[in-house]
This record gives structure tokens, sequence and C-alpha cells, in this order.
């Protein structure tokens, strides 16, 4: 009985054009958009190198050390490299004078000008992201000129050129101890929260499978509920028809996001359909447990558990990553227990951690949470007769 | 006895859905359950089959007690739902062979069944189909085919006819019968008298979820004080004319409506020959006439004093 159930049910979820499309076309979809999405907002976070222009009326009298320091971070306008190009800090461009200067930044040349006069100035049209590179910059240079100049009073003029070195660094009191060979990236976050959706996307079908044998819920269960066998017997071979069947499609999704879109799963893939096989088996336990606990019928079942479910996608970071670390810092329970954040952090363990310590960490509370959704289902369900049909 | 049913009470709420319910159904009958909509007959069914839970009452079905885990029971059951209950997305063989396989699980055996219940639906034609393809008529076929594949000793059947063309209800009516021929013992709810007139061996009348009448189709309609209704149109007839064909012998009720006369006899008797012979001797033109035996409508009628018809 089991195997004939599981083989028509397979063939029956195979058929549904409801499931290809919810857990396989919509994830690629919605993966595609985000691809192109953050594709975009990587390139446009890439560090621009500020155009500055300088005039240099020769009355400065640190000029000489300054000039050093600005060329050390600088393409000097003899020397302009593109912009974008990563190394230097800042392109700069020599004027005559003021008037100049305040040409090139009214044409939007430059993001603002030095002037060194008697001291060194700095002249914007706007505040923004190059008006405070170069602040920063004037405002460190004046800092370590200032700690010479106290360092050189101080002493008389008898400090050696050690001396000031060590006075002059700049010191770590933190030491970065490094966890991976990876950098960190956000960006992987909203895939792996789209994985962990398909994943729990089973849910639906999961209240799907446990409607289908309530007998209040539909005349086919009702038929089922005449059969000469427990109703647990046929959920089960129709839930594991179900579970292999998600488990392929989350395999295609997996594999289209990893080959096709070069989503970054980290080396283990096997460990990443593990949590695959994982996250279907807690989206389908999730399932039938609000269908069994919900005194209602399927269509809003179904609704409601989409709805907790793309709560769960929200909590994790789905559509905002920062949400995630707000829930982390700001409610941990929560985090704990979404199931949605914790398949997303163990497929972030595998990318980012070389160690798999807090991967099996989430591995056995999604263990620990399918346990109680089941638990849940069978309390339920078990001979369960009906008020009314 | 095949089923047997004592005092069955089931209430929703404030409203008694069976009010001490009996019945009982010998092996080789088909048992009509006929009421109008909302007597019971549904709910008494799904009581039975104990889908449903009941307040009062005993239930035994092949002479054991019926209950949720009564496996060795159900495996001689059939049941043939109201609504069409099969997988939208298995074709026929395959819808029909899932549900014969939570009986019978021996492959070789089970092809054979499928193949006799398709040929016993007459859906050979339509095996690759899938339900959403086939025609009212022919999706009520499938969910009988679906129902009986297994060869049950018991076939229950809640209104299987809902909604179906003439001419498959009479394929379905002769499927039952020959079912029943074949030594399946049936139970058959319906609203359509002439269907249970037609197949039934015997009936309960079903009212207000009771049982108020039983018996053979005979036994029920000589219960009443009704005879043969001769129903006539007679345009322009006289009173003294009526008032002569309620004086003719064994006449107990005349009534004009209109141009048209119906005429009923006292119980057991015939009057067509003595009114038509009335209509002749006075000269009295008369257009369309008919003749009929007592309906299972006029037992309703008569035992709850409304129409079965209206309920409907």
């Amino acid at each position: 009985m089991f195997k004939t159930i599981f083989f028509y049910r397979s063939k029956a979820l195979l058929r549904s054009k409801e499931t290809m499309f919810w857990s396989l076309l919509f994830p690629m979809l919605l993966g595609t958009l985000f691809y192109f999405t953050f594709t975009n907002i990587l390139e446009g976070e890439g560090f621009e190198t500020v155009p500055v222009g300088l005039v240099d009326t020769g009355q400065y009298e640190n000029e000489e050390a300054f000039l050093g320091a600005l060329e050390s971070v600088s393409g000097m306008d003899d020397e302009r490299t593109d912009e974008g190009s990563g190394d230097i800090l800042f392109n700069v461009t020599k004027a005559e004078n003021e008037e100049e200067a305040e040409k090139l930044l009214s044409e939007g040349k430059i993001s603002g000008y030095i002037l060194l006069g008697e001291d060194i100035g700095l002249v914007v049209n706007k505040s923004g992201y190059g008006a405070t590179i170069i602040k920063s910059f004037l405002d460190y240079f004046k800092q370590k000129m200032s700690t010479v100049e106290n360092l050189m009073e101080a002493t008389a003029g008898k400090i050696t050129p050690d001396q000031l070195e060590e006075a002059l660094q700049t010191r770590e009191y933190v030491k970065e101890i490094k966890v991976s060979e990876e950098s960190p990236n956000i960006v992987v976050n909203y895939f792996y929260t789209l994985l962990a959706m398909s994943c729990m996307f089973a849910s639906m079908a999961g209240v799907a499978e446990i409607t289908g044998i309530q007998a209040n819920q539909s005349p086919l269960a009702a038929r089922l509920n005449i059969v000469p066998a427990p109703k647990l017997k046929v959920f089960l071979g129709s839930a594991a028809a179900l579970a292999v069947i998600q488990t392929a499609i989350i395999a295609l999704v997996f594999l289209f996001l990893a080959l096709v879109l070069r989503v970054d799963f980290g080396k283990d893939y096997l460990l990443t359909m593990l949590t695959n096989i994982a996250g279907v088996i807690t989206g389908i336990s999730f399932g039938t447990a609000v269908g069994a606990v919900l005194r209602a019928g399927e269509n809003l079942k179904t609704g409601i558990c989409s709805a907790l479910v793309m709560l769960g996608c929200y909590l994790a970071g789905m559509m905002d990553v920062q949400m995630k670390y707000r829930v982390q810092a700001n409610m941990p329970v929560i985090a704990k227990i979404n199931p949605v954040n914790r398949l997303t952090d163990a497929y972030y363990s595998l990318y980012y951690y070389d160690t798999n310590g807090r991967y099996w960490q989430n591995m056995a509370a999604l263990g620990i949470m399918t346990l109680i959704f089941l638990t849940v289902t069978f309390l339920v369900i078990r001979r369960q007769q009906y008020e009314s049909i | 006895m095949v089923i047997k049913v004592e005092n069955l009470v089931k209430r929703y709420g404030e409203l008694i859905a069976l009010d001490h319910f009996n019945m009982e159904l010998r092996e080789g009958e088909i048992l009509g359950l006929l009421g109008p909509n909302g007597s019971g007959k549904t709910t008494a069914i799904n009581c039975i089959l104990s889908l449903l839970k009941y307040d009062k009452g005993e239930i035994q079905v092949f002479d054991k007690k019926m209950s949720p885990v009564a496996y060795d029971i159900k495996q001689d059951i059939g049941i043939v739902m109201q609504n069409v209950a099969v997988f939208n997305e298995l074709t026929v063989y395959e819808n029909i062979d899932y549900f014969c396989s939570l009986y019978v699980p021996d492959k070789k055996k089970r092809q054979e069944m499928v193949e006799e219940a398709i040929a016993f639906a007459g859906l050979g034609e339509f095996r690759k189909f899938y339900p959403h393809k086939l025609s009212g008529g022919l999706l009520r076929r499938l969910n009988i085919a679906c129902g009986i594949a297994h060869k049950p000793k018991l076939v229950i059947l809640d209104e299987p006819t809902v909604a179906v063309d003439p001419q498959s209800r009479n394929n379905i009516l002769e499927g039952i019968v020959k079912l029943n021929k074949q030594g399946a013992t049936i139970l058959y709810t319906s609203h359509y008298m002439e269907e249970v007139d037609q197949i039934c061996t015997r009936i309960a009348i079903m009212d207000r979820g009771k049982v108020i009448s039983s018996g053979t189709n005979e036994e029920l309609k000589s219960m009443i004080g009704l005879g043969e209704k001769i129903t006539v149109d007679v345009p322009g007839i006289s009173r003294e004319a009526v008032e002569g064909i309620r004086a003719l012998p064994n006449i107990s009720k005349v009534e004009l409506s209109g141009n048209t006369l119906v005429v009923k006899s006292k119980k057991g008797r015939n009057n067509l020959g003595a009114v038509l012979h009335y209509l002749e001797d006075h000269n009295i033109a008369f257009g369309k006439l008919y003749s009929e035996l007592p309906t299972l409508n006029d037992v309703f009628l008569e035992i709850t004093g409304k129409e079965l018809r209206d309920n409907v």
C-alpha cells in the first residue's frame, strides 16, 4: 500500500502545475531578480577615487610635508588614473588660483579644493561622500602635524627620527582573528533566505497533505478515512512522496542559484544538500502541524501557513538584511525559533565558517523543531473523528 | 444483518440531525434511503462509516461494532460519495488503481479488478483521460468505479446521480442493479423517488432525522388510502358533471383546477373505465387523459403532509 501511495502521489505532484510554479519557477524567477538587483548594488558600492583640486599659494609653512602626504595617496593631474581604480584616494588637479578651482568645482569636475594659504583650507559646494573623505584626510594630517609640533616643542627639537616615527605610529588595540578564508558577504544572505523560503514553501503542500486525510475537509479526504488502513499510514506514504519530490525540486533551485547565478554556497555541496533536505522536512512538518491545529478550511490554513513563512523570511532578512541582525540583537528567541532564519544561518555557516560547529547547531535546532511539529500533528490527527463534515 | 442501526442520535448544536434513527440492511438487498434534502440521509451514512461522532445509539456492520479503527469491516465496504472524490492529477485508470490499492495490495489481482471496474463503468475509452476532461456523467461513473473496484460486499451510494444527465443516470442505475446481482448489498440514498422506486428492493422513508416508514415499494403504497389517480383536461365542464363523477363508486376525491380534473380512487381501486364512460355518456368533451398508480411522493405526502418534491 505504501509503495502505491508513494508512486501515485509522486506522479500527482510532478503533474501539479501549482507545485511546479511555486516550488520551482517562482524561486528561480525571484533568484534572477535578486541577481540583477544585487549585482547593480554591489557595483554601485565600489570605492570611487575622489577628484580634488589643489590651490597652492606657497604660503603654508608645512607645504612640503602636506604635498608629500597628498602625493602618497593620490594620482596627480599629470598621472591621473581612472576613477574607481581602487588603490588611490584622490585624483588631484592643480589649479593656478582660486578662480580656476572655483570653476572646476562649479563644473562638478572636483568634489572640493584644498587651499594652501597660511593654513590649510577646504572649499566644497555641498556635503557628500567626496567632501567627507577630503575633510577626513585634512583633519588626519592636521592632527599628525600638531603631534609633531608638540613633540618638537616638548623635546626642544632633540627627538630622533625613530622616536618620531614611533610617536606617529597608529596602534591597533584589537586583534582580528580570522574565522574564515571567505570575506563576509551580506548579499549571499538574500539568496540563502530565498532557498530557505523555497524549502519552507513545502509547508503549503504539508497543509494539503494533512487536510487530505481530514474527513471534514474534502470528499477525497472522507474517502481516504474509510479505507481499511490507519490514516497515518496513508499520510506517511503521501508525505514521503512529497518530501522526495520537494527535495528534488529544491536541488534544482539550488543548482540554478549556484551554477547559473553563481551564488557562493561555500565548498561543501553535500552539506548544502543535507540542509535542503532538512529544510524540506521541516517545511512539510510545519505545514502538517499548522494544518492539524487550525480549525478552518484548507484555503485559510494554506493562507495562514504562507503568511507565517513569509514573516519568517522577512525576519531572516529576505527583504532587508539588517532585519536579521536587528532580530538577532533585540529578539534573539524569535531568531532561534524561526526555521527560515535557522536555514539561512546554516547555509551561511557553510559559506563563511571554516568549522561546522555553528552549522550543526542550526541543523540540531531544525531537527528539534521538526520533531515538535510532527508530534503535534500526530497527537491532533490520530483517531480523529469529526463533529460535522 | 449487513447494517443494523439502533436509536442513533446526532446533534449539531441545537439541531437534531438524527432523532433515534433505526435502520436494518439485510444481505442481498438494495435499500433505498429516501428523503428530502436535510432529512439526515448523509449524516446517517457518515455515522455508519464512523466519520462522524454521534451522541447516542448503536451501529453494527456485518454484525460487528463499527468504529474508526474497524479495518476488517472497512475492507468490505465500498463508498460512493455525493461529491466526486478523485485526484485531478491522475488519469481514470490511475485513480481507480490508487483507490483499489488501498484495499487490494496484490498488483496482478488488482489489475484485473481495475479492468473490470473500468468495463463496469463504461470508461474503457477514457482510461487515459484526466478527470477535468470528463463530462459530469463520466466523472460520476469514475467516482463509482473508484468506490467499487475492490469488489466490496457492501456498497454505500450517497446520491450518486445528482447533477447527472438522464442517459448517464440510467447507466448508473443499471450498474447498481448489476452490482447487486453480482452479490453486493447496497445502501442507496436519494431524494429522487423515481430512482428509488426503480431499483430498490426495500425503501426507508426519512424525514427530520428519522425513518418514518419502511417496506417494499408495494407495501409502502398499500399503507396509504389511495388507489389510481386520473388526470383529464375537460374544458368547460359543468359543476353538475363534477358532482356526477364524484358520485361514481370507489372515488375518494375529485379536484377541478382550471380545465384539469383530478380524480382519485379509493385504495386498491381502478376507475378509469367508469370515468371515461361518464364523460362519453354525458357528451363532455375531453382532451389529454392519463392515469397513474400512487407514487412514493403520495406516500410521503400522506405520511408527512408535505410534498417530497417540494423539498428537493
